[in-house]
């Protein structure tokens, strides 16, 4: 998926961030380029999904530097908007709108953050939900969908905005089993497409089929960074070592 | 795998086996009879149901009530002293609103499927009710024949749409709409076919001659009645027509401009005097303001966009403390609304911000029109400023009242729940004032303290006052209650608006605000009825609202009929009006939070 001489989108650089007086993370320096793919994996608790909240400032961090696609994020609310209309987030909760049909919810963003046509957003509309296999709920309600099927209609409204990257913030922790699959397969075709996605999930599965890098992280700092097969296979430290003994 | 609870949710439903039917007495036993504590419940339950309407009824029967002084005084309860020669004016408003009504029904595709056996249960329950009404009551012995023969034949009809549609009960359904029609229609047939003795001064003291209760305005009623159905057949149409996006914003742009142009045509002639300066004056706005507010929005303007449209308000401010044209001032202030939000809801494609633009040239047009309006000289001929009284004047205060309101209490909401402590601190404050201080207590500010505040050449008739204060009152109260919505929708709808690149505003507008008005419907339709029945405290300042004119003003008429010492009769007939109408608000909001409940959860 990931092409050679790719350019960086996003960097991190030593950021720190603290929740009152717990440290969430400890100066985390990491890059990710252009249609690269990396899954993010640890305990719970250990920052990861606070970095990825980071990257689109849900969370402010206090040290260090993030800069996505050329941007520096700071506390100036025009660079914010603009960073966040370029990257797209899928929650665990899936945090679809429910006062508003499965059309709209896709539609919403593209007609008044982007201010396209509404002929053109529905249209981009009904071809995202084609992708993601549900084309006939457009004009349901989030609460009359299963979880997998809300959780792919969110995937789709972070589309909409064609973003440069997607992050994912353990996508399939909040679905029954036999729904899982369906959102990964929609995440998988995603990656094959050649999306820049960050991944924090607990789906080994995923991570080994097709992350580019999995990063390991541990009371805030990544312990470990590398291929998949190096990670599962070859692990460096003892951290990892007890984590992979643990759940595989 | 897909719509796994769309499939066996409605299956359940379906093949669920009917209950066995129970006998009356197996049910009596089941429900009013099953322990020592429920038959004593029930027993003294139905005692003092049999004392409270039997005395009921009893009252509303004697012989010495004056019934007459109602039936006489209707015109004096609806409209007070309205000029009898220009109450054409008010049916035609009427017959607007209600001809809006029919072509939103039609747009919004509203009212259910109802099951005529439904139907059939509630008209044999209602048979029954007369039944036992008329044996309980102290009726004459022909009085309880009638009743008990009027009471049998509903209860058979009743039963008999039950029994009839028997098996096939579950599929037939007929829309709701069209049982209120057949309702309505018999409301109306009655008007002219039911007669009561109305006093007749012609034919000398204590006689009186039958006639239809409304008799003057059986035929206004029907024609209002018959547009009604027009409209939402003609709704029917239209609505294949345009497209629905399309005609439901016009309805929704009608209904709110439809309240202003009323209450000025109901007092107020056109008369186009100055239509030269101020057709200027809006055209002068309409080009320049439309100019800037083009210029603003283009996103290349960026922050400084937003500044300049900053100084615009503080200007369209700082235009109420000099002296200005009112017009001017009012579309200053309009056009610093527009250059604010230009950015955020017309920034980026040229349609777009032609859209704006075209909209912002519609306000300016309607603003003049009302401005014309308002400045029309009174067609009411009446030496005081009290032309608008009775129940006519409740539906005014309340209306104005919960319109004014409703955005007032929505900004306060919003206020307290600020990150931003000055406006937190000023919500809260204007809350707990507003709060803290009786509603008479406001409505004598209203018009003993109110108007010190202004220059002398700015003053506003009583009604305004009061239903400025009405407003500022009831803001308050629904400031909390919008309030309680806003903290229960999920920080997770919030994050995932901003995780979109949505601004404040947007996040605000499409999804909090909604979600937190839906939340809190009840509380809210609750502080509808409440401003609603609160607005019969202006007689407190000299306004003749139903209430007043049913303790003070019916009781004391010796000319030309003597209604002395009717006020029972009044107060009882008052409370039933209001009731009809307060009722029907909370069964209507039933209604919606059933339909706007679809989406959520």
């Amino acid at each position: 998926m990931q092409t050679e001489n790719a350019k960086d989108i996003i960097v991190c650089d030593g950021v720190k961030k603290w929740f009152g007086d717990f440290q969430a993370l400890k100066g985390v320096t990491t890059t990710v380029k252009e249609q690269e793919v990396v899954v993010v994996i640890g305990p719970s608790g250990s920052g990861k999904s606070t970095l990825i909240r980071c990257i689109n400032r849900l969370e402010a961090h206090q040290e260090g530097t993030i800069i996505v696609d050329g941007i520096e994020l700071s506390n100036d609310v025009r660079n914010v908007e603009k960073i966040r209309s370029e990257v797209g987030m899928v929650f665990q909760q899936f945090n679809l709108f429910p006062h508003l049909t499965v059309l709209d919810n896709i539609t919403l963003a593209p007609l008044w953050v982007r201010k396209n046509p509404r002929a053109e957003a529905e249209q981009v509309g009904m071809e995202l939900l084609e992708r993601v296999g549900i084309p006939e709920q457009a004009n349901k309600y989030p609460g009359q969908l299963s979880g997998g099927q809300q959780q792919r209609v969110a995937i789709a409204r972070a589309l909409a905005m064609k973003p440069k990257v997607m992050l994912f913030d353990e996508p399939t922790s909040a679905l029954d089993p036999e729904m899982i699959k369906e959102v990964l397969d929609v995440m998988k075709e995603l990656a094959l497409s050649g999306m820049t996605m960050i991944v924090v999930t607990h789906e080994m599965g995923f991570a080994r089929e097709v992350a580019d890098r999995v990063l390991f992280f541990d009371y805030g700092i990544i312990v470990e960074d590398g291929t998949p097969e190096h990670f599962f296979t070859n692990p460096q430290h003892d951290r990892t070592k007890l984590f992979l003994s643990q759940i595989l | 795998m897909a719509d796994k609870s769309k499939i066996i949710l409605p299956d359940i439903e379906e093949y669920a086996p009917e209950p066995p039917p129970k006998g009356p007495v197996v049910w009596a036993k089941d429900n009013l009879f099953y322990s020592i504590a429920s038959t004593i419940l029930t027993v003294v339950g139905a005692a003092i149901a049999i004392v409270f309407v039997g005395g009921m009824v009893g009252f509303i029967l004697a012989p010495e009530r004056k019934w007459e002084a109602i039936t006489t005084n209707l015109r004096l309860l609806m409209i007070q002293a309205y000029p009898q020669e220009a109450t054409w004016r008010i049916w035609l408003s009427l017959g607007a609103v209600l001809v809006l009504l029919g072509l939103s029904l039609a747009f919004w595709h509203a009212g259910g499927k109802t099951e005529p056996r439904k139907v059939g249960r509630s008209l044999a329950g209602f048979g029954g009710v007369v039944a036992l009404v008329v044996v309980v009551a102290p009726f004459s012995i022909s009085g309880r024949v009638i009743g008990l023969v009027v009471g049998a034949v509903m209860v058979t009809a009743g039963l008999g749409v039950v029994r009839l549609l028997g098996e096939r009960a579950k599929e037939s359904t007929i829309p709701t709409l069209v049982i209120i029609a057949i309702v309505a229609g018999l409301v109306i047939a009655a008007l002219w076919v039911l007669k009561v003795p109305i006093p007749d001064p012609e034919a000398g003291a204590g006689q009186s001659r039958l006639q239809s209760i409304a008799a003057t305005t059986t035929g206004p009623w029907t024609l209002l009645y018959l547009a009604t159905i027009a409209a939402y057949f003609l709704g029917t149409v239209l609505r294949r027509v345009i497209p629905e996006r399309t005609g439901r914003l016009a309805l929704m742009v009608s209904w709110a401009l439809s309240f202003p142009v009323i209450v000025l045509h109901l007092s107020r002639g056109v008369e186009f005097h100055g239509v030269g300066q101020y057709a200027l004056v809006g055209l002068g706005f309409a080009i320049v303001g439309g100019a800037i507010i083009w210029t603003l929005a283009d996103p290349v303007r960026g922050e400084l966009g937003r500044g300049l449209a900053g100084l615009l308000l503080v200007l369209a401010i700082v235009s109420w403390a000099v002296s200005a044209l009112i017009l001017v001032r009012l579309l200053l202030l309009l056009l610093a609304m527009f250059a604010l939000g230009g950015p955020t809801f017309a920034g980026g494609a040229r349609e777009t911000r032609t859209r704006y633009v075209l909209l912002w040239a519609g306000a300016v047009v309607i603003t003049v029109y009302l401005m014309l309006l308002s400045t029309g000289v009174s067609v009411v001929a009446t030496s005081n400023e009290t032309v608008f009284g009775g129940f006519f004047l409740t539906w005014i205060l309340a209306i104005a009242g919960i319109a004014l309101s409703f955005p007032l209490g929505v900004v306060l909401a919003l206020g307290r729940t600020s990150t931003m402590p000055i406006f937190r601190l000023l919500s809260t404050l204007y809350i707990e004032v507003i709060r803290g201080v009786p509603l008479i207590t406001w409505l004598l500010v209203s018009v003993v303290v109110f108007p010190i505040f202004f220059p002398l050449d700015v003053s506003f008739v009583a009604p305004v006052k009061v239903t400025l204060f009405i407003a500022f009152f009831s803001a308050a109260y629904l400031a909390e209650n919008v309030r309680g919505g806003l903290q229960s929708i999920s920080k997770g709808q919030t994050e995932a608006a901003s995780a979109l690149g949505m601004t404040t505003l947007q996040r605000t507008v499409f999804i909090t605000l909604p979600q937190a008005l839906r939340a809190v419907i009840p509380a809210l339709v609750g502080q509808v009825i409440a401003i609603f029945k609160d607005t019969s405290l202006v007689a407190i300042v000299g306004l003749f609202d139903i209430l007043k004119i049913g303790r003070d003003i019916i009781p004391t008429q010796t000319q030309p009929f003597n209604f002395l010492g009717s006020m029972r009769e009044a107060l009882l007939a008052v409370a039933i009006i209001y009731w009809i109408f307060t009722f029907t608000f909370s069964r209507l909001s039933l209604r919606l939070e059933e339909k706007l409940g679809v989406g959520t959860r």
